[in-house]
């Protein structure tokens, strides 16, 4: 039984072999080349590449993903959870439907959304327009894009869809007698909430951040529009590099990425043994 | 095992005979044409394969090192490439192009190669030729460095592609900011007459001070300078904006970056860029968030011309863009890949923008500056096609059509001003420097000394 299912699982893990496993042994080998583009005839072995990594801009790029996107990954548990539990707590009947509008945007290409929400934040923008074109005034919004502000918010309105979700599945799964017994036993709804609920949704917290976490820290077309190109992160100095064709320090920079991605879903895995918090 | 393995044959038989069927369907020769977006009137491409009973795909790439990847990897065999200058060096020096046959290209006159070549070349626009021999006599110096035979007399590396458009780089601004008062002067049909008008000067073109302007340079009056609430575009691709550094520099922008790059970092980090872009900054622009930006004359143009059919008279368009007296120049032009499939074809379609209607017609959708001497002369004398002749690229000479060729040969004869027109004198106002093409060390240090700048 075990071996019929683990046999439908192969063109996924032969896809794996090809557009994961085999890229990153490639890179893990331009890492120490120098040569432009796949120039495999004029390949050259050499160490210089990490000399980028003292490079002042690419470390404030690194220091700017983590940042931004630890922000972005504390603001959406604040909001996901949120609208995950009063959306659990109420007694809508459909709220399937909730959860269809939640992720309604997502239906939208997320470039194509980027892009309407930068215009909003710039200070002539199509709000503006029609109100000066209807009122005659000279009516402009504040300077929003290009500030750091512009990309968290830009990166929390795209990622906390996927914060809402594992936190609601994993509230749904909360036993309402556990909460009755909560409250038997004489705990106030507050100490309820932080001593039984709060425990229990971790595991939808913890799936719900690496969901927002990861795609924050390696994204380069949020940051690169709302940021007006002033605030490098990461993505964009590995895309920039990729664009002129040096795939050896683009390589580099996305294997650091990679390592930390590994590392911190190994992290996971370690504090979580069975396995459940991943749903 | 051995089912699995009939299975596969089977399926992959069954694949065979399917693709021969379906690629009989279509017999027509097919021209695989990669190009920028945007950089082609969609209508002449259906021209096109009408008239030559074909079919015409156009791929899109979105940087010269793009083009490159793409024909050296060869997975694709592109027909024909629109590469700007310094990649089609590249690419000869690699070896990756095939020579233009100009034989075949009917609309030149000539019993030789070189006396069509030679026909061609009279055909021009003389920015044009100042680019080709540019990138001659550059060639020749990287034949000496790089030690490969180089024929510089028969300027061979220019038999090897043929100029699509061109144009400079200037500085586009918005002309209701205070500061860029348009102080140009038309005559009573709405003409441009001069860019150095009476009264008070405009800043931006006293004394060609345009790049002292804009890159913040403290031997200028303070009035002279750009307030500081000024919202400034910069250009993010380094190659280009290093070029414009080094004209504001007076330095030659082709040399290694060794010798400029402090002066770069230095003059970078003067003013904080509101914005670091490519498209969006002629968009910014246009709706106002930003007030002046180094960018392609041509992506200027192609929001003049929506603005113009907006109903918009050139002289109302709210931005316009200044070329400074020097500038950095391009060329866009069409080569011919080494594995390319229809060279005959590829041929024909040279051969076609040969013909000055279709160019034309191609050229009223894209802003850059035609090749074609011929093309120029019908922009500036409102002239159409012949009905009869050219049914196809005939448009109907409505009110719209005649405020449109009036006010588009405005904008032309403004931005891509000759010396001495009416006499046949087609040499350009202003001096174009090409591009050459740069190590990837030397792109590597410029977009390290630009991050820095962008992080600090």
């Amino acid at each position: 039984m075990n071996n019929k299912f683990g046999r439908l699982a192969k063109p996924y893990i032969i896809w794996l072999y090809i557009f994961a496993v085999a890229p990153a042994i490639v890179m893990s080998f331009l890492i120490f080349t120098d040569m432009e583009g796949l120039d495999l005839a004029n390949l050259k072995m050499t160490l210089d590449n990490f000399s980028q990594l003292g490079e002042k801009s690419t470390l404030i790029a690194f220091k700017n993903s983590f940042l931004l996107s630890v922000i972005t990954t504390a603001i959406s548990i604040v909001l996901g959870y949120l609208v995950a539990y009063k959306l659990f707590r109420s007694n809508f009947k459909n709220k399937f439907l909730i959860l269809v509008i939640l992720i309604l945007p997502m239906w939208s290409n997320i470039l194509l959304r980027t892009e309407a929400l930068a215009n909003i934040m710039e200070s002539n923008n199509i709000v503006t327009t029609f109100l000066n074109k209807i009122f005659n005034s000279n009516i402009t919004f504040p300077q929003l894009r290009g500030t750091y502000f512009s990309v968290v918010f830009g990166l929390v309105v795209t990622y906390v869809p996927f914060m809402i979700m594992p936190i609601y599945n994993s509230l749904e799964k909360i036993d309402r007698s556990v909460e009755e017994a909560a409250l038997d036993l004489g705990l106030t709804e507050m100490q309820k909430f932080w001593k039984v609920i709060l425990p229990m949704s971790s595991k939808g917290i913890i799936t719900g951040s690496i969901m927002v976490f990861l795609p924050s820290l390696s994204g380069f077309a949020i940051p690169k529009i709302l940021g007006s190109g002033n605030i490098v992160m990461i993505g964009n100095v590995i895309e920039e590099l990729f664009n002129n064709m040096n795939y050896n320090i683009g390589s580099l920079l996305a294997m650091i990425i990679l390592v930390v991605i590994l590392f911190s879903i190994t992290i996971v895995n370690k504090v979580d043994k069975e396995g459940e918090m991943l749903l | 095992m051995v089912k699995s393995i009939k299975k596969l044959f089977i399926l992959f038989v069954l694949l065979l005979i399917s693709s021969t069927f379906l690629s009989g369907c279509t017999t027509r020769r097919t021209l695989l044409f990669l190009n920028w977006g945007e950089y082609i009137n969609d209508d002449l491409v259906t021209l096109f394969e009408e008239k030559y009973n074909c079919n015409l795909i156009v791929d899109i790439a979105d940087s010269n090192e793009l083009f490159y990847a793409k024909i050296k990897s060869g997975t694709t065999a592109y027909d024909l490439v629109c590469p700007a200058e310094y990649m089609v060096e590249k690419m000869y020096i690699n070896d990756l192009l095939q020579e233009i046959d100009y034989m075949k290209l009917d609309a030149l006159s000539g019993n030789t190669n070189e006396e069509r070549y030679q026909n061609y070349r009279d055909s021009i626009m003389p920015g044009v030729i100042q680019i080709e021999d540019y990138l001659n006599d550059d060639m020749l110096k990287l034949s000496q460095v790089l030690n490969f035979d180089y024929d510089h007399a028969r300027s061979e590396i220019n038999h090897y592609h043929m100029p699509y458009f061109w144009g400079t780089f200037g500085l586009m601004y918005n002309k209701l900011n205070p500061f860029f008062v348009d102080n140009n002067t038309y005559d009573s049909d709405g003409k441009f007459v001069s860019n150095i008008p009476d009264g008070e000067p405009d800043k931006l073109q006293e004394d060609n001070n345009a790049w002292k302007v804009y890159f913040f340079d403290d031997s200028l009056p303070e009035e002279s300078q750009l307030p500081l609430d000024t919202k400034v575009g910069a250009y993010d691709s380094v190659r280009f904006f290093y070029g414009a550094v080094m004209t504001y520099h007076a330095s030659d922008p082709n040399v290694s970056v060794d010798d400029n790059l402090e002066a770069f970092k230095e003059i970078i980090s003067r003013r904080k860029y509101k914005e670091w872009g490519g498209d969006s900054l002629k968009h910014g622009i246009a709706s106002h968030n930003l007030d002046i930006a180094f960018a392609y004359t041509g992506d200027c143009l192609d929001m003049v011309y929506l603005s113009i059919l907006d109903g918009n008279k050139l002289e109302d368009v709210e931005f316009y863009t200044y070329t400074p007296s020097v500038t950095m120049a391009h060329v866009d032009t069409l080569v011919i890949p080494k594995n390319a499939r229809h060279v005959d074809l590829a041929h024909d379609f040279m051969n076609f923008l040969l013909d000055k209607n279709y160019s034309w017609y191609n050229n009223r959708d894209i802003g850059y500056c035609p090749v074609l001497k011929s093309v120029y002369d019908m922009i500036l004398n409102e002239e159409s096609p012949n009905k009869d002749e050219y049914p196809t690229c005939y448009v109907e000479e409505d009110e719209d059509e005649l405020f449109w060729k009036h006010n588009w040969r405005l904008a032309i004869e403004k931005t891509f001003p000759v010396v001495d027109h009416a006499n046949g004198d087609y040499t350009s106002v202003k001096t174009g420097i090409p591009f050459s093409y740069f190590e990837n060390s030397d792109i590597k240090k410029l977009t390290n000394a630009v991050n820095n700048v962008k992080t600090s």
